[in-house]
């Protein structure tokens, strides 16, 4: 039952991956929040390739489980197989119950920042409604420039 | 062109000009740290030259004004963000005090003593006619009692301290627009002797920043550089150098503070600042709680009425009701009572003979029966402390959004309006060498003067 030290190893690897995107996603907001838009570009790619990195390791451990024990839930994967495991085996499985609380609490702790940063950016968004407000408001003071041939002193007195 | 005496002139008012501007910049530099400063710029200006015959004859600098160097759309969106903020905040202060109330993880709360409840009447179930078991039967139920009667006394104190809250809200805006009328007086004052009122209205954009927090508001510029600040529905609080109070007024039947401006009830119609906050706890909020409490209180009173009656007791006797009967739904909470005092009146039998646990089992049945908005006890107890809970992690997250946007908007105002201390530095150096070298130009002038004397 090798394959459950696979599991741990995957679901540690999607929990660092989690933890991370969390940072991310904080950090990024902290760069937008200080204006700072090089490192609000940086943040992001770090989040784009966090996020495929976790659909990634969502898809070895799909695979793993249908092969391994086909049509168990994840959760059950630890407690299905405890009476045929090995002892070392069973601290894994024992592992792998606790890395799945981290996980959820991870993801969980994700997408409550992620829905901070989301609220942040739609309030954000009314900073610059008001300001295209305020030019639009300007446009219709000052006429649009004519074009530059418009200035030619023949142009004028030809009115 | 004035000769030597007029190029003294001249050098002596680009000192002035020069020493004017040093003062500006290292009023900045002293301000760099001061919150809400707006930095200031000199407007230098070319003199108007003079003509005499084919020449144009320069006339040196002046310094023309003083700017300060601000951006009225930020300053508006700081306002406007800052009371949300204050909204969010107050009510989170309020619901937050609510929650203590409903702590399962620390023991407080209902859900304890309902399971303890319904725990006394499944031990009953097992000796029907024991004495002891009947008496801690009524000892749950009483301790059942006191934890609604706690629950709603306490819900009615945190409305009590909101309402003080309240109070002491509209008294501090009372307090700041009667400074922003002040200062506001001041800056008309000052314009109309074509001074600049930077620094007053420095001072004024920080009393409305703080009025933000306590109250929404509109912001309306005057010609005269005054102010004119209303409310939401548009109740004046300031038009220029006056300022109209809020008063507050306890309104006897809903034992709750109200809000007047100029005899007009304008409670309702606020909902930003720390005062929309408040009473969005205290109006919307906890009454909802409050009922949702009366609701489980009033369905248990029934219920558990209608299944008391139908067993017998000790005696032999018909059940009675097992709390005093209660109608409607509203207070229910807070004057739920027992009805028996007496361990042999608990019907716990069913057919009437003493052993039998029939009506005991029925009772500790309800326990999972639905008994209010088709929920069990339990159910229903659970909604209404994950309500609490989801009400409280969603403002939450919004004030967390909130403070990043209004931090967002104060740096952005801070690269408009903030000083910085390396390009003050250098227009130190610049204003510095332009007055060295003025100051240059008077002693060549003083020079030439004399050797003119000598040459007399």
């Amino acid at each position: 039952m090798t394959e459950i030290f696979k599991l741990t190893a995957l679901l540690s690897e999607r929990l660092r991956a989690l933890r991370l995107l969390s940072r991310e996603i904080a950090a990024g907001q902290d760069a937008c929040v200080g204006l700072n838009h090089e490192k609000l570009l940086g943040h992001d790619r770090q989040k784009q390739a966090l996020c495929a990195e976790v659909s990634r390791l969502d898809a070895e451990i799909a695979a793993l489980l249908r092969e391994t024990a086909p049509g168990v839930a994840l959760r059950d994967f630890g407690s299905r197989f405890t009476a045929s495991l090995a002892p070392e085996e069973s601290a894994a499985a024992a592992n792998l119950d606790r890395l799945l609380e981290d996980s959820e609490a991870a993801r969980l702790e994700a997408g409550r920042l992620n829905r901070v940063y989301e609220d942040f950016l739609r309030r954000s968004r009314n900073t610059v409604s008001v300001l295209m407000n305020v030019v639009s408001h300007c446009a219709g003071i000052y006429t649009a420039p004519r074009p530059a041939n418009a200035y030619a002193p023949s142009t004028e007195r030809s009115y | 062109m004035g000769g030597l005496f007029g190029t003294l002139g001249i050098a002596t008012n680009a000192l002035m000009a020069d020493q004017g501007a040093l003062e500006v910049t290292s009023n900045n530099i002293a301000n760099a740290n001061t919150p809400g400063y707006t930095r200031e710029r000199p407007d230098l200006a070319e003199q108007t030259p003079i003509h005499l015959g084919p020449l144009l004859y320069g006339q040196g600098v002046v310094l023309q004004d003083i700017q300060s160097i601000r951006d009225p759309v930020l300053e508006l969106r700081i306002q406007q963000e800052t009371q949300t903020q204050g909204q969010i905040g107050a009510f989170l202060g309020g619901m937050n005090q609510v929650q203590s109330l409903f702590n399962e993880t620390q023991g407080v709360g209902l859900q304890g003593v309902l399971s303890q409840f319904f725990n006394s009447f499944q031990a009953l179930s097992t000796n029907p006619t024991s004495v002891p078991l009947r008496q801690g039967v009524l000892s749950a139920a009483q301790n059942l009692v006191n934890a609604f009667h706690q629950d709603s006394s306490s819900l009615t104190q945190v409305k009590n301290g909101l309402n003080q809250t309240l109070a002491q809200d509209a008294s501090q805006v009372n307090e700041l627009t009667s400074q922003i009328a002040q200062v506001d007086g001041q800056i008309s004052s000052l314009q109309g002797q074509g001074q600049n009122p930077g620094a007053l209205v420095d001072q004024r954009t920080q009393l409305v920043n703080q009025l933000s927090n306590l109250i929404g508001l509109s912001v309306t510029n005057n010609v005269s550089g005054t102010y004119t600040l209303t409310t939401e529905n548009g109740s004046l609080l300031v038009v220029g150098n006056q300022n109209f109070n809020l008063q507050t007024q306890l309104d006897g039947a809903s034992g709750t503070e109200h809000i007047y401006s100029q005899g007009n009830d304008i409670t309702s119609s606020i909902t930003k600042g720390a005062l929309g906050g408040l009473i969005q706890a205290r109006d919307q909020a906890i009454p909802a709680v409050q009922n949702s409490l009366d609701s489980l209180a009033a369905g248990l009173i029934g219920t558990f009425n209608t299944q008391h009656a139908a067993g017998f007791d000790l005696a032999g006797n018909a059940g009675g009701n097992f709390f005093t009967p209660f109608a409607g739904t509203a207070g229910a909470a807070a004057q739920i009572s027992l009805a028996i005092t007496d361990p042999s009146k608990i019907a716990a039998s069913a057919d009437g003979t003493p052993g039998s646990n029939g009506n005991a089992l029925a009772l500790a049945a309800i326990q999972s029966q639905p008994i209010v908005s088709g929920q069990d006890v339990t159910d229903y107890y659970s909604n209404l402390v994950n309500s609490v809970g989801n009400q409280i992690s969603f403002a939450n997250n919004q004030q967390q959004a909130e403070t990043a946007l209004v931090q967002q908007l104060q740096n952005q105002r801070a690269s408009v309006s903030g000083v910085s201390i390396d390009e003050e530095a250098a227009n130190l150096i610049r204003y510095q060498q332009a007055y060295q070298a003025s100051a240059q130009v008077v002693s060549v002038v003083n020079q030439l003067i004399q050797t003119t004397i000598n040459m007399a």
